[in-house]
């Protein structure tokens, strides 16, 4: 009985060993708040800041915003995607696609759609489409990029093969394209997701709703308690939909290569 | 200054274990100075892995190393190393890669200069200087390789299959500006190569490895009339006999049964 | 994206590129037009170029894209001082990499421009704000890019330079350095994206100097066509510098084959 417990012990301290610097700071954010160091207002104890983290989850004032924020941002991927990927794919099969998204992708990339915000507050309000309508625009292209970097490594034989076998186009297109493509798309939503929530909180901090709103509402009232925990709430949500994207990528990739 | 043995570099007893993999057992080799010695073998013998020992890049579990009679630790300006890939440093002009051991001597610019124009001209590739490695072919590239290496003057040059990425025809002809430059400047050279035929037209003696664990189980001394042309070696009796001889043993080494099969 | 050709088709081969463009503002133009929409919503083509020109006389613009742009500039310049040797450090040495490692990955989740709220309150509404976020924001990708770079240089590069004689410091600058470059110029270019977004947004959101915050003044006081002359300066001005930055890489990294570029 005595190995299982060494064997745990010994995980546990590596997983120590593997995050002692988050600790250390940890630690010495909670003495120097602690200690008078820094004003409370700039800089208020971990601890509670967590309280505070705890009481906003638990009398539901965290809630309605960040389910507005998780909405506005799954919108805009979704909007996104289906937009995307099907351009993706025609880019590599069509060259008239092809000439015509090129040269827009290769200027809407590096482009800060962000600077958009306020055009689209203009045209979608400053309620949830305006915040959705800019998270497509920005998914947009990891979509299309990723999509087409994915169509183009379909192998020609096997298309060939396929339309040997007597499939029409649509299927065609889906079961072989599709497949192939997905270690590319899951790549690309891995850059997406991110963006999309970047996206989200960013103009919610500029034309409010949503957690960036309530954010910036907190800072604006001096609450700094509450801008603590809600930065960390945003950093657990990034890190929970990496964690959970990584999963999913693993399981479809097993999938694919079977 | 020659160790106590009379050799450019001893080996003595030499192993090498990789966690549970023995990639070389117990090697004894000894070869003396202006030799052309060539390691041949199967693949995955474990040649590779006692070149870059004798370089110091690698350290051995069991056994000594000594060049000119001092032990080898780690990689030293007395021995160079050409390596089938990476060659060239792909940032650097052919000048500056073959100027780059001259640098780090600290030589004079006017000296850097004169000896760098010279193996330009001795590999005939006057007129590159300002070329980078991506726009030369595999046998320039193999060229200006062996220039650098050659021009900041070790003694003892190590080379890891340096011809291995070429086509055949560029590779004779390299083979035979190799041997122009070593019996010009006489310096000892180790090769490690798959190739039988270009170890035994090289080379002054070939030692042929098992399969993993590597250890030295043949060595064939290679007398040949090398001052014709080509094709009087290739053709001659003398190099066809040993040719069949090194290429036998080895074809032993690689149809022996189990062993450390990977 | 050869360079060669006559100026003819090269001439050809810019309008072919063009093209999209063109369609999209005749379309825009098009709608303006028809009157399909509300001139507020939708500013012609003309009253745009209109509220552009009188911006750029007034030299309000400049000022305030030179201040964009220099807040961009600084963020980068200072990720790229402080990320590359912390990047190389960390792949150098397994404790800087077991120290900073963790750091670097717990903050790889969080939207950067989140953390201009704090920054307001610790710094109040002055520039040194949207740099000091611009600075955490480069500092990421140049950092993770740097780490990979040289943690990839082949070590047969290494070995080849030992074999010469490199002494251990001249390793880093004459090898591990320009082997790691495209890598690093990587990293570089897509901070550089990072700066403009986040430089923007801590504009808007701040509200005080700087495009952002003049695209956020005309857009409250309804000017909208002086809203989008602003837009479309810093969009293509960001497109710009990218451009420039591509242009500059493909100079440092001539000796790169060209298909391994633009990783």
């Amino acid at each position: 009985m005595r190995k299982p417990m060494a064997a745990i012990a010994s995980r546990a301290w590596r997983g120590v060993r593997a995050i002692y610097p988050l600790l250390l700071l940890l630690a010495a954010w909670e003495l120097v708040a602690r200690a008078g160091l820094v004003r409370p207002l700039f800089l208020p104890p971990v601890s509670v800041v967590l309280e505070r983290l705890f009481v906003t989850a638990a009398d539901g004032e965290l809630w309605p915003p960040l389910l507005t924020s998780l909405y506005r941002s799954a919108a805009g991927l979704v909007l996104a995607a289906v937009v995307g990927v099907p351009i993706g794919f025609l880019a590599v099969r069509n060259r008239f696609v092809a000439w015509f998204v090129d040269p827009l992708v290769a200027f809407g990339s590096p482009a800060p759609k962000l600077a958009l915000i306020p055009v689209f507050t203009l045209w979608f309000g400053i309620d949830n489409l305006s915040k959705i309508m800019l998270v497509a625009l920005t998914t947009v292209f990891p979509f299309m990029l990723s999509a087409a970097a994915g169509a183009r490594t379909v192998a020609l034989n096997q298309i060939w093969a396929a339309r040997a076998m007597g499939s029409s186009e649509t299927t065609l297109l889906w079961r072989i394209v599709l497949r192939a493509a997905l270690p590319s798309l899951m790549s690309g939503l891995r850059v997406a997701v991110p963006t999309a929530l970047l996206t989200t909180f960013t103009a919610e901090m500029v034309a409010g709703g949503g957690l960036g709103g309530a954010l910036i509402l907190a800072q604006r009232y001096f609450e700094s308690a509450t801008v603590y925990a809600y930065l960390l709430v945003m950093l657990i949500c990034g890190y929970l939909f990496d964690v959970e994207l990584l999963r999913l990528r693993r399981r479809v990739l097993r999938w694919y290569e079977g | 200054m020659q160790g106590v043995t009379g050799s450019k570099i001893a080996v003595e007893s030499l192993s090498k274990s990789f966690d549970s993999i023995t990639a070389v057992d117990n090697i004894d080799l000894k070869i003396g100075e202006g030799e052309f010695v060539s390691l041949v073998g199967p693949s995955g013998c474990g040649k590779s892995t006692l070149l870059y020992m004798i370089g110091g890049f690698v350290q051995p579990t069991g056994g000594r190393l000594l060049a000119d009679g001092k032990p080898i630790t780690k990689p030293g300006i007395d021995r160079g190393i050409v390596f089938q890939d990476y060659a060239l440093f792909p940032w650097l002009t052919v000048y500056d890669n073959i100027a780059y051991g001259l640098q780090m001597r600290g030589c004079s610019r006017a000296e850097e200069q004169a000896t760098v124009s010279r193996y330009i001209d001795l590999i005939g590739l006057k007129g590159f200087e300002t070329r980078y490695p991506r726009e030369l072919s595999g046998g320039m590239k193999q060229r200006v390789a062996l220039a650098r290496t050659f021009a900041y003057g070790p003694d003892i040059l190590l080379l890891d299959e340096p011809f291995g990425a070429l086509d055949s025809q560029t590779r004779e002809i390299m083979q035979d500006e190799l041997l122009r430059l070593w019996r010009s400047t006489g310096k000892t050279i180790l090769m490690v190569t798959h190739d039988v035929s270009e170890a035994v037209y090289l080379s002054t003696r070939v030692c042929v490895m098992s399969r993993r664990p590597g250890r030295i189980v043949r060595e064939f001394p290679i007398t040949l009339d090398r001052t014709g042309p080509r094709e009087s070696i290739v053709l001659s009796a003398a190099y066809t006999e040993l040719h069949n001889q090194v290429w036998l043993a080895v074809r032993h080494e690689v149809l022996v049964p189990g062993g450390d099969t990977p | 994206m050869s360079g060669g050709g006559t100026a003819s088709s090269r001439g050809m081969r810019l309008l072919s590129k063009a093209g999209p463009f063109l369609i999209c503002l005749a379309i825009w133009q098009a709608i303006t037009m028809l009157g399909i929409t509300d001139p507020a919503f939708l500013p012609g083509l003309g009253s745009i170029w209109a509220a552009f020109r009188d911006l750029a006389v007034e030299k309000t613009l400049w000022i305030d894209l030179a201040t964009s742009l220099m807040t961009a500039g600084l963020g980068l310049l200072f990720g790229i001082l402080i990320g590359v040797p912390l990047g190389a450090a960390m792949a150098l040495s397994p404790r800087a990499d077991g120290f900073f490692g963790p750091i670097v990955k717990a903050t790889y989740s969080l939207p950067k421009s989140a953390l201009v709220p704090l920054f307001v309150l610790w710094f109040g509404v002055g520039g040194l704000t949207n740099i000091l976020a611009t600075v955490l924001t480069t500092l990421l990708p140049i950092v993770i890019y740097t780490y990979h770079g040289v943690h990839g240089v082949p070590r047969l590069f290494l070995w080849s330079a030992a074999a010469f004689g490199t002494p251990r410091w001249k390793l880093l600058t004459r090898i591990i350095l320009p082997a790691a470059l495209p890598a690093i110029f990587t990293g570089i270019r897509i901070a550089l994206g990072f700066a403009f977004i986040v430089t923007i947004a801590a504009e808007m959101i701040v509200s005080n100097h700087g495009i952002g915050k003049l695209m956020f003044f005309f857009g409250d006081s309804g000017s909208y066509n002086y809203m989008f002359a602003a837009v479309i300066t810093i969009v293509v001005a960001a497109y710009l510098a990218d451009r420039a930055f591509v242009i500059l890489t493909d100079y440092v990294l001539r000796w790169q084959e060209p298909a391994e570029r633009h990783a």
